[in-house]
């Protein structure tokens, strides 16, 4: 039964909600979390970077994520106009790896940690709009999936963490298309086939578990690009394009899977790694404009975390990362804001220009194209400050691997220039 | 008002030594704490925490720039200066 109050109400049990709730119900707190869907479910966004394992460490997670051995990565390969260039996460000082993961697995340890932590978990539970949401908390409106019975939910505080749906942004009419990246994203799942690993070399995915794989991302046209991303026993393929380029085309409804299919086939380097692929009938998935911003990430009584306090581009594989961050961070300041009553407005300005800036910064990195609005440079370069020095080399590099670097170059010239980037050019793949 | 400044440091000393660093770091009044891996975004907003409870001072985030959290010797001056500021200003603690 869902309880009618509770210290923190969590909407949504993606990493991010389940992060949040089970570090507020480790300090004590009485949190309810509610989730649309029923783990293990699917989504999409697989590679997780080195980054992620400090906060993993926080939230308590790393064990579960270490025992369940899903696949390492050794960093990223990218082919952009026609240059191929690498980088590898132990340049740059990591030594834990990177991650290709079923994100249906790895959601569900999460969930299982919230619960484990002393959260309540309710699945199949879908929330509305709150009816009220002020500096005393809000009332959340909800119904169940599996009974039909509905109900009212009242938290002394909100966490957001409901995804794309961004409810209660959505719901004060503070979510926005960012109008600087309109694209679509088709993807799909193939058996078989190869993978790039480091130096460019060629492996048949029988050799994943003793050649790690390199996370594999090649241009298409002048702003589009595909990923291509092994994981146990299958291979996440996506194509990120201009929405005005798949309407010219004409591709809708129906025709997507056989547009997907035929962009598999013929798209250099994606069409040698799928030769000996099968496709998984029906695993097509798509998505268009989902990138957007919110007005602030936090306000009296909520917090939004992971991608329902904003969602820029998939291409830097930050989207984990920035889940289990904002959730560490707005755990700890949900947690304050109940001992300094006082300061909560603060608090969540605090919260709310961290964020703004993190996804600002990381904005930069991806910007499809040149001088689009990039909002306060300075901003952006004291952000910049805050990571260490290695951090800003691995920037560097990640703008540098694809074309979209000419936005980014703006911030940088005022950081740390490094003498010698870690990232090698490659002439070419090594096909086996 | 130095040795209030000198107990301030050894405060902030304390909590960076103890909660942000790995025990074989050594960490000075001149420490550069944002150079290295020392001070994350998770281990500013728990130092600001910090710096709020112990020395009873509340700072917005007009002030929350790195150059005010350069090294523990900036942030001990940040604070006696917004310690002494609220008591000017006669605000109860």
């Amino acid at each position: 039964m869902i309880p009618r109050n509770c210290d923190v109400a969590v909407i949504g049990g993606g990493p991010a909600g389940s992060s949040a709730a089970a570090l507020l119900a480790q300090q004590g707190h009485d949190v309810v979390l509610l989730e649309k869907a029923r783990h293990p479910r699917n989504v999409v966004g697989e590679s997780v970077i080195p980054h992620f394992w400090r906060y993993a460490d926080r939230i308590g997670i790393t064990e579960a994520i270490l025992g369940e051995k899903f696949l390492s990565k050794s960093g990223g390969t990218v082919a952009w106009d026609g240059h191929v260039r690498q980088m590898s996460f132990r340049d740059f000082g990591f030594t834990r790896s990177g991650m290709h993961v079923e994100r249906d697995r790895f959601d569900q340890l999460f969930l299982n940690h919230a619960r484990n932590s002393g959260a309540r978990v309710f699945e199949e539970v879908v929330v509305d709009s709150p009816t009220r949401l002020d500096e005393s908390g809000g009332d959340l409106p909800y119904r169940s999936l599996l009974d039909g019975t509905s109900g009212s939910l009242s938290a002394r505080y909100v966490i957001d963490a409901s995804g794309q749906a961004s409810c209660i942004a959505r719901a004060r009419s503070q979510r926005q298309i960012d109008p600087d990246f309109r694209f679509t994203s088709i993807w799909g799942y193939f058996n078989g086939g190869q993978y790039v690993a480091e130096g460019g070399q060629i492996h048949p995915v029988e050799d994943l578990r003793q050649v790690w794989p390199s996370t594999f991302v090649s241009s298409i046209g002048r702003t589009g690009w595909s990923w291509h991303i092994p994981l146990r026993s299958s291979t996440s393929v996506g194509l990120v394009l201009p929405l005005e380029s798949l309407k010219d085309m004409g591709v809708q409804g129906q025709q997507m899977e056989k547009f997907f299919l035929e962009q598999c086939r013929s798209l250099p380097y994606l069409k040698n790694l799928l030769r000996q692929a099968d496709y998984v009938p029906g695993s097509m998935r798509a998505i268009r404009d989902y990138s957007f911003r919110v007005d602030s990430a936090a306000g009296p009584g909520y917090f939004l975390i992971g991608d329902a306090g904003g969602f820029i581009d998939p291409i830097f594989s930050l989207g984990v990362v920035l889940a289990v961050f904002s959730a560490t961070a707005a755990a700890w300041l949900v947690g304050r804001c109940f001992k300094r009553p006082d300061r909560a407005s603060s608090y969540q300005a605090f919260y709310s220009e961290l964020t703004a800036r993190r996804l600002n910064l990381a904005r930069a990195l991806a910007l499809p194209l040149p001088s689009a609005e990039m909002g306060n440079l300075d901003e952006l370069r004291d952000l910049m400050h805050f990571h260490s020095n290695e951090e800003q080399e691995l920037f560097q590099v990640v703008s540098l691997l694809t074309n979209r670097s000419s936005n980014f170059q703006e911030i940088a010239g005022c950081a740390t220039v490094p003498d010698s980037l870690h990232c090698t050019e490659i002439d070419k793949l090594h096909w086996a | 008002m130095t040795s209030e400044l000198d107990r301030t440091l050894n405060r902030i000393l304390e909590w960076i030594r103890e909660e942000a660093a790995s025990p074989e770091i050594v960490i000075e009044a001149d420490t550069n704490l944002l150079a290295g891996e020392l001070l994350d975004s998770m281990g500013f907003i728990q130092l600001i925490s910090f710096i709020e409870d112990e020395f009873d001072v509340c700072l917005d985030s007009g002030l929350l720039i790195p150059a005010n959290f350069e090294t523990p010797g900036r942030i001990a001056g940040l604070v006696r200066r917004h310690a002494a500021a609220g008591n000017e200003g006669g605000v109860p603690s």
